[in-house]
């Protein structure tokens, strides 16, 4: 049994005299889909960077498993397991969909082994490139550019960049985000069926994709968290139903 | 209007995918072509042809960084001087020079070498930064390193370089063959080309080089995708490095000497015209800005004096309309 | 001893000549995103202006006057006509190559209209002669660019740091988008700034003159020394180009005068240990994009 635990610890982030996140504690056990909701500007996204290793936090750990990472680069943390998929579109533009899937699969590997291009590996490359095609339902889509693609394959293929990486956590930023309905049950969907296994945080603003897919849920508040609980707790937090809940549904 | 518009348009499609369906006929003819070429020309075409070679090798070069990686070198004469230097410096009979030997088993891999180091240390420099500070940090290295060479005249010969350089031989024991007939290095530096040409197809259709065109597109996301891109950039700035070494090599036993010249940023310039003219990103297109930019001057020879206001307003024309090329106008972009 | 102090003395004359520069190229590029790569051009273009007017009407401060006004202008006409209609997807670096061709262009057309030949030109005639200074003989003109160089900084500071122009163009470095939601015409702002820039290269140019003379080639040369403050400084910030060109102005004068070969080596020497320590620059506003 994989140890794919997310535990963030006391974690604080300035910015000038600002917090954008203050004494943050988070703990994601191995196979836990975990929801991230709070207003805007509190501080979601800012820890979704500072996991992934964009941002530096000003204070406190991160531990993937029993291994601290906080120091560690970007590319080093998605070795380890962890993989992003962003808020905004952030694919590569000028190459087809299948390229796309080929880079992020093909980096395992290790450079050497590009430059020699073993026709073996090569293949493997191929095969588990259209299997993720296959999975996000992107397989007719492959040879076009991703550019091309609707908005809501693009986020698709995003999911797909990701899993490629073979993550044993998965942060994802918005994932239905300016989707249609019918683009978002896609999503939720193909988000429901990933693998039991991967740890999730999900930050979501759409609070019914929140309760499809969440079994804990943390709540963010101007940097800290407020509460948190498996969703029918922090339904039931009468806080939450003032701040959060209360607006969403006006 | 529109239609005549339409019809070149179809016509372009048409000859494209002719060529494309075609492509290995297209190949083994110019090759054909190539090979017969000293038979059939004067003295005078056969080095245009050989400095047109030369400098497609340069583009070539180039290109991997400007066109696959997205790195925008204007200091790439650094290596294409280098490399005429370390070459003159080994085999020339100047009393500067050490003049040890003229052939080839012994000259490329000092000159592979010499450049492969000194593009790692320029590379580990330069690649700390990105976008514009790496463009000036790359003109601004290969510029220092045209001043010493003029500066440092008693190791380089100052302003007017190191003369006296051989035509190259290759010999193992008794077995032995002279490159010293402008034919006969004609056909060195054809083989030269051609080495080039298929070493950098197979690099940028490997892994290797749709992670590079990844990094073009999206050096960000690649990081977030686990790579670790600078080493990616970095071997790509060495191989890039050591081809245009080979390039300057080839120019200074061409022309017998090594001039600081070859270091200018001039040189550089016109490397990255050849590529932005021809189109960056496709291997064809440095070889076209090579052939059209080595041929230009020669044609326009009554206006030899402004020779570089017709570099630049080429450039200029290329920024402005065509940024995809001679190449982009017939490969509709994908 | 007192070729420590005639070299110190030197070097801060250079030191204000490749400020002037790097506050011009600065000034672009934190407003542009674009690295002005005939900056050196519209260098040699003033001076080369300046001493015709000077050999014209025989007066120094009109071509003071006259050359960056002229050039300043032709910089105005290039971002209006051209510059600004370069986009694409890496619209910066095609802007970039687009200044390279010119200095190509401007290369070629200054050595055609002014020949090859060195030029060399007189200091105006009530700065002359040299002054006892610190127990040395010392150029005036010398020391009355120091004093010129500090004038133009304390200028360009107080006109960033205390103007309504200074506040737009502080505003469009953290974000040019930003000015055109409160009014301001951005592409006004551009041209203009542009405009600034290099009339502040003709402006080095015509002090410059009289002390390094005119040839063609010394465009690259400024720029590649100009180009090495600003890696060195970091762009975007005056602070940055004033001590940049310190340490580069200094780094350049005392490496001839010690090590005549390797003079650029030094500063090499200089740009490589900042690119380790800080590849953005020891005192750039942002990093490097």
């Amino acid at each position: 049994m994989p140890i794919n635990t997310l535990k963030v610890s006391r974690l604080s982030k300035h910015y000038g005299g600002l917090a954008a996140l203050a004494d943050v504690n988070l703990n994601a056990r191995t196979g836990e889909r975990r929801a991230i909701i709070g207003p805007n500007g509190a501080g979601k996204t800012t820890l979704l960077n500072i996991i992934t290793g964009e941002v530096k936090p000003t204070e406190g750990t991160i531990f993937l498993g029993n291994r601290d990472v906080t120091s560690l680069s970007v590319h080093k943390r998605v070795n380890l397991g962890i993989a992003y998929t962003s808020q905004k579109n952030n694919l590569f533009d000028n190459l087809s969909v299948f390229e796309n899937v080929c880079i992020a699969v093909q980096q395992h590997l290790g450079m050497f082994q590009h430059m020699l291009g073993f026709s073996e590996s090569v293949e493997k490359v191929v095969d588990s490139a259209l299997g993720l095609l296959n999975l996000v339902g992107l397989a007719t889509e492959k040879k076009q550019l991703s550019s091309t693609l609707s908005y809501g394959q693009q986020r698709a293929l995003e999911v797909a960049l990701a899993l490629a990486t073979k993550p044993k956590v998965l942060l994802l930023d918005e994932p239905t985000a300016g989707m249609s309905p019918a683009e978002t049950e896609e999503m939720v969907e193909l988000i429901r069926n990933l693998p039991r296994l991967l740890t999730l945080l999900i930050v979501e603003h759409d609070m019914d994709v929140v309760f499809k897919l969440a079994d804990q849920i943390t709540v963010l508040h101007y940097g800290k968290v407020v509460t948190e609980g498996t969703p029918s707790e922090v339904r039931a937090n009468s806080l939450v139903q003032e701040t959060y809940l209360g607006q969403h549904k006006s | 209007m529109g239609t005549e518009r339409t019809k070149i348009i179809t016509h372009i499609a048409t000859a494209r995918s002719w060529l494309a369906a075609n492509s290995r006929w297209v190949l083994i003819l110019t090759l054909i072509l190539a090979l017969i070429f000293p038979f059939s020309v004067k003295t005078y075409i056969l080095s245009l042809g050989i400095e047109v070679l030369i400098f497609a090798i340069f583009a070539m070069s180039l290109d991997l960084l400007l066109g696959y990686t997205g790195l925008p070198s204007l200091g790439h004469a650094a290596f294409f001087g280098l490399g005429a230097y370390i070459l003159a410096y080994v085999s020339s009979n100047s009393e500067l020079a050490l003049g040890l030997t003229d052939n080839l088993l012994i000259t490329l891999p000092i000159v592979i070498l010499g450049t492969a180091l000194s593009a790692v240390i320029l590379g580990f420099l330069a690649l700390r930064t990105s976008g514009v500070f790496f463009l000036m940090i790359t003109l601004a290295f290969a510029q220092m390193l045209f001043s010493i060479a003029i500066r440092w005249s008693s190791v380089t010969g100052g302003s007017d370089g190191m003369t006296g350089v051989p035509r190259p031989t290759l010999g193992i024991g008794t077995w032995h063959l002279s490159f010293t007939d402008r034919a006969d290095f004609y056909y060195l530096v054809l083989a030269f080309f051609c080495i080039t040409w298929f070493l950098l197809r197979y690099i940028v259709r490997s892994p290797f080089g749709l992670a590079l065109r990844g990094i073009h597109a999206n050096e960000q996301r690649m990081r977030g995708l686990g790579y670790n891109t600078f080493r990616y950039k970095f071997t790509a700035f060495i191989v890039s490095g050591v081809i245009a070494g080979i390039a300057g090599m080839l120019l200074s036993q061409y022309f017998w000497h090594a001039v600081p010249h070859n270091l200018f940023w001039n040189m550089s310039g016109q490397a990255l015209i050849m590529v932005v003219v021809g189109g960056p990103g496709t291997l064809t297109g440095p070889v076209i800005g090579a052939t059209l930019m080595r041929l230009l001057p020669n044609f326009a020879s009554t206006y030899t004096e402004l020779s570089e206001t017709l570099m630049g307003l080429v450039l200029i024309l290329f920024v402005l309309l065509a940024p995809g090329g001679i190449f982009g106008i017939f490969h509709k972009k994908r | 001893m007192e070729t420590l102090v005639i070299q110190t003395l030197n070097g801060l004359v250079f030191s204000m000549l490749l400020f002037v520069m790097a506050a011009g190229l600065s000034l672009i590029f934190g407003q542009m995103d674009v690295i002005n790569l005939a900056h050196g051009s519209f260098y040699l273009l003033g001076g080369y202006i300046g001493f015709t007017m000077i050999r014209q009407y025989e007066n120094y401060w009109l071509a003071l006057i006259i050359a960056p006004v002229i050039v300043g202008t032709i910089g105005f006409i290039i971002e209006y006509a051209i510059l600004r209609r370069i986009y694409g997807r890496h619209h910066h670096l095609n802007q970039v190559l687009f200044t390279f061709g010119l200095a190509l262009v401007a290369a070629d057309l200054i050595r055609w209209n002014w020949g090859s030949y060195v030029i060399t030109v007189a200091a105006p005639p009530q700065l002359q002669g040299q002054v006892p200074f610190l127990g040395i003989q010392f150029p005036v003109y010398r020391l009355a660019v120091i004093t010129f160089g500090l004038t133009i900084g304390a200028i360009l500071w107080i006109g960033i740091e205390r103007t309504r122009i200074g506040m737009i163009l502080r505003a469009g470095v953290s974000d040019a988008k930003l000015l055109s939601g409160f009014g301001v015409n951005i592409q006004l702002v551009f041209s203009g700034v542009f405009a600034m820039g290099t009339a502040l290269a003709a402006l080095a140019g015509v002090i410059g003159a009289p002390i390094h003379s005119l040839y063609p080639g010394l465009d690259f040369e400024i720029l590649i020394l100009t180009l090495a403050v600003v890696v060195v400084g970091g762009l975007g910030t005056l602070k940055g180009a004033f001590l940049g060109s310190l340490l580069i102005g200094m780094a350049d004068t005392f490496g001839k005068t010690f090590l005549p070969e390797f003079a650029l080596f030094l500063i090499f020497a200089v740009m490589a240990s900042v690119l380790i320590l800080r590849p953005s620059g020891l005192w750039g506003l942002r990093g490097q994009r």
